[in-house]
C-alpha cells in the first residue's frame, strides 16, 4: 500500500530527555490511522516534527514524495486540527476563516478558473457556525472554538489531516458530525491520522494504529492485525494488551503480523 | 512579504481592539495634555514628557510584546501548520504588535502637542521626541520578543522583560549616580559613553535633551556625552545606536524565531 507519510530513523531530543529514538513509521494514503501511545511516548513530537514546528536531530521525513526540510509549501496539503483551539480573542470567526484562507492563498477564482482547493463554506452550518460568524472568538465557548477548529481543518480538502483529540470538548452531536467527516475524508481518499486517547472513540473509525513507547514504535499495522496479534476482538483491550507487555517486536506498515504479545 | 503583510493586519485588528490600548492612548493624551495646560508652552511641555514617556513607552513595549507572544503561541502553531514561513509570520507578529503601539503613541502625544503648535505658531522638538519614541517601542518590542523566543516559561520570560526594564531605567541610573559621586569624572568618561550607547533608554533621553538642550536634566552620562561628541556628532552616534537597538534585537529574535521548537 502507498504511504501518505514515511518516517525513517526520526530522532530528537529535548535537552537531556529523548523523545523519539529512531522512529520508523509509515501512514498508509487514503486511510485513517489512529497515533497512540502512553503519555510522553512521543506522539505530539512526532506530529510537530511532520507539521515543521520542531527541528529533528535526525531522520527523514517524507510526505507523498516531498522531503519535509523547512520549505513550508508542502503543508497547502495537511490540514491540521491541534487538540487545543487558541485563537485572537478580538478576531470574529469569520475574520479567523478568511485570514487562514488567505494563508492558503484561496481565491474564489484565480486568471479566470476557479481555484483547485475551493474553501467548504458548508463546513460552516455542518457545524452550526453560522450564528457565530460575527462574534468575538473570546466570546465563544470550548466547545464552539473546538467547532471552528475542525471547519478550518476540513476546510480545504487536504490530503493529510492530522487530528490531535479532535473530539476533545465537542457534544454528542458535534462528536457525531466530527467522525460522519471523517469516513466522508476517508471516502474522498484524504489520508486521516488521528492521535488520541479515547480508543472507544477510534474504534469504528481506524484502519490503522501506531502505537509508540518511549519515543519508538511498538506497533504499526492494520487494526485487524493488531486485534489478531493480541487475540482480542476489542481494540480498546488490544490496545491495553500492548501496554502492559515490556516488549513486543515491531510490525511495521502493512507487513503480516509477526509480533507474539501473549 | 505578502503572508507578513496578511499576518500583521489580522494583529494589528486584533491588538487595537483590545481594551487596555484605547486606556493606554488615554493616559498618554492626558499625561501631555496636563503638561501643555501646566507649562503653558508646547516645547517645556514636550521637554518635560521626556523623562516620563522614557519610563512609559519600554516599560508598555517589553511587557505587551512579551505578553502577545507568549499569548500567541497556540495559535503560531496553527499558523505554522498553514503554508506560511517562519519569516513571514515572525515579521507579521512584529508588526502586528509595533504597529497599533506606534500609532497609539503618535495619537496620544502627538495630537496635543501638535495641536497645541499650531495654536503657538510650532514647537521645536515635538517631532523629535515623537520618533525617538517610536524607535524606542520598535526597540522594546523587539527586545521583548527575543526575551520571548528565548526564554519558554512564560512566568520567567515576563519576569527577565521587567527585570530588563528596571535594569535599564533605575539601577542604571541608581548606578551611575552612586559611581560619579565616588569616582573623578575624568575615570568614568569613556565607561559613561559606553553605557550609554549599551542603553537605548539613556541612548533616546540624551538624543531628546540635546534637542530641548536641558543639560540640568541630561545628568552625568548626557554632559559627557555631549561633551565628547558634541550636540551634532553626538545626535548622529545616539541616533545610530537607538537605530542599531532596533535591528540587532529584532535579527536576533527573528534568527532564534526561525530555529526554534514550537
Amino acid at each position: 500500500m502507498k504511504a501518505m507519510l514515511t518516517i525513517e530513523g526520526l530522532r530528537k531530543r529535548y535537552g537531556r530527555l529523548e523523545v523519539l529514538r529512531g522512529l520508523d513509521v509509515e501512514i498508509p494514503a487514503g486511510r485513517v490511522t489512529a497515533l497512540v501511545g502512553p503519555n510522553a511516548a512521543g506522539k505530539t513530537t512526532l506530529v510537530k516534527a511532520v507539521l515543521g514546528l520542531v527541528r529533528p536531530d535526525g531522520g527523514h521525513i517524507d510526505l507523498d514524495g516531498f522531503t519535509v526540510n523547512g520549505d513550508p509549501t508542502y503543508r497547502e496539503r495537511i490540514g491540521y486540527m491541534p487538540q487545543h483551539p487558541a485563537f485572537p480573542e478580538n478576531l470574529r470567526v469569520r475574520e479567523l476563516v478568511r485570514f487562514i484562507d488567505g494563508l492558503r492563498g484561496v481565491r474564489p477564482v484565480i486568471d479566470g478558473e476557479p481555484f483547485t482547493r475551493q474553501p467548504r463554506d458548508e463546513l460552516l452550518a455542518l457545524f452550526d457556525l453560522q450564528d457565530s460568524l460575527d462574534k468575538p472568538l473570546g466570546t465563544l465557548s470550548g466547545g464552539t472554538l473546538q467547532r471552528v477548529n475542525a471547519a478550518i481543518a476540513f476546510r480545504f480538502d487536504a490530503d493529510l489531516l492530522i487530528l490531535d483529540e479532535p473530539t476533545a470538548g465537542l457534544d454528542p452531536l458535534g462528536r457525531a458530525r466530527l467522525k460522519d467527516l471523517i469516513r466522508a475524508e476517508r471516502t474522498r481518499g484524504a489520508t486521516v491520522l488521528i492521535t488520541s486517547h479515547v480508543l472507544s472513540e477510534l474504534r469504528d473509525l481506524a484502519d490503522h494504529l501506531v502505537y509508540l513507547v518511549d519515543g519508538r514504535k511498538r506497533f504499526g499495522g492494520t487494526t485487524a492485525e493488531l486485534l489478531r496479534v493480541t487475540e482480542t476482538d476489542d481494540l480498546e483491550r488490544a490496545v491495553a494488551r500492548l501496554m502492559e507487555v515490556e516488549s513486543v517486536e515491531p510490525v511495521v506498515g502493512d507487513a503480516a503480523a509477526t509480533a507474539e504479545v501473549s | 512579504m505578502k503572508t507578513a503583510a496578511r499576518v500583521a493586519r489580522y494583529g494589528l485588528r486584533d491588538v487595537a481592539r483590545g481594551r487596555w490600548i484605547l486606556v493606554y492612548g488615554i493616559a498618554l493624551f492626558g499625561l501631555a495634555q496636563a503638561l501643555i495646560l501646566l507649562e503653558g508652552d508646547v516645547g517645556r511641555a514636550a521637554a518635560g514628557l521626556v523623562n516620563p514617556v522614557l519610563l512609559i513607552t519600554p516599560l508598555v513595549g517589553l511587557l505587551f510584546g512579551a505578553l502577545y507572544l507568549y499569548g500567541a503561541r497556540d495559535f503560531n502553531r496553527m499558523l505554522l501548520a498553514q503554508p506560511v514561513g517562519r519569516r513571514s509570520l515572525f515579521g507579521g507578529l512584529y508588526a502586528g504588535v509595533a504597529l497599533p503601539l506606534l500609532g497609539v503613541e503618535l495619537v496620544g502625544l502627538g495630537a496635543p502637542l501638535a495641536l497645541a503648535a499650531l495654536s503657538h505658531g510650532g514647537a521645536p522638538g515635538v517631532l523629535r521626541l515623537l520618533v525617538v519614541v517610536g524607535a524606542l517601542t520598535l526597540s522594546s518590542v523587539a527586545l521583548a520578543f527575543l526575551t520571548a523566543v528565548t526564554i519558554r516559561d512564560r512566568a520567567a520570560g515576563m519576569g527577565v522583560a521587567i527585570l530588563a526594564w528596571l535594569a535599564l531605567t533605575v539601577l542604571y541610573d541608581g548606578l551611575f549616580a552612586t559611581i560619579s559621586v565616588t569616582l573623578p569624572g575624568s575615570v568614568l568618561e569613556t565607561p559613561a559613553l559606553v553605557a550609554t550607547l549599551l542603553n537605548p533608554i539613556d541612548t533616546a533621553r540624551i538624543l531628546l535633551l540635546m534637542q530641548f538642550d536641558q543639560a540640568a536634566l541630561m545628568g552625568y552620562t548626557g554632559a559627557v556625552f555631549r561633551a565628547f561628541f558634541g550636540s551634532g556628532a553626538g545626535t548622529l552616534v545616539a541616533a545610530a545606536s537607538l537605530v542599531g537597538w532596533v535591528i540587532f534585537p529584532l535579527l536576533l529574535a527573528a534568527r532564534r524565531f526561525r530555529r526554534a521548537d514550537l
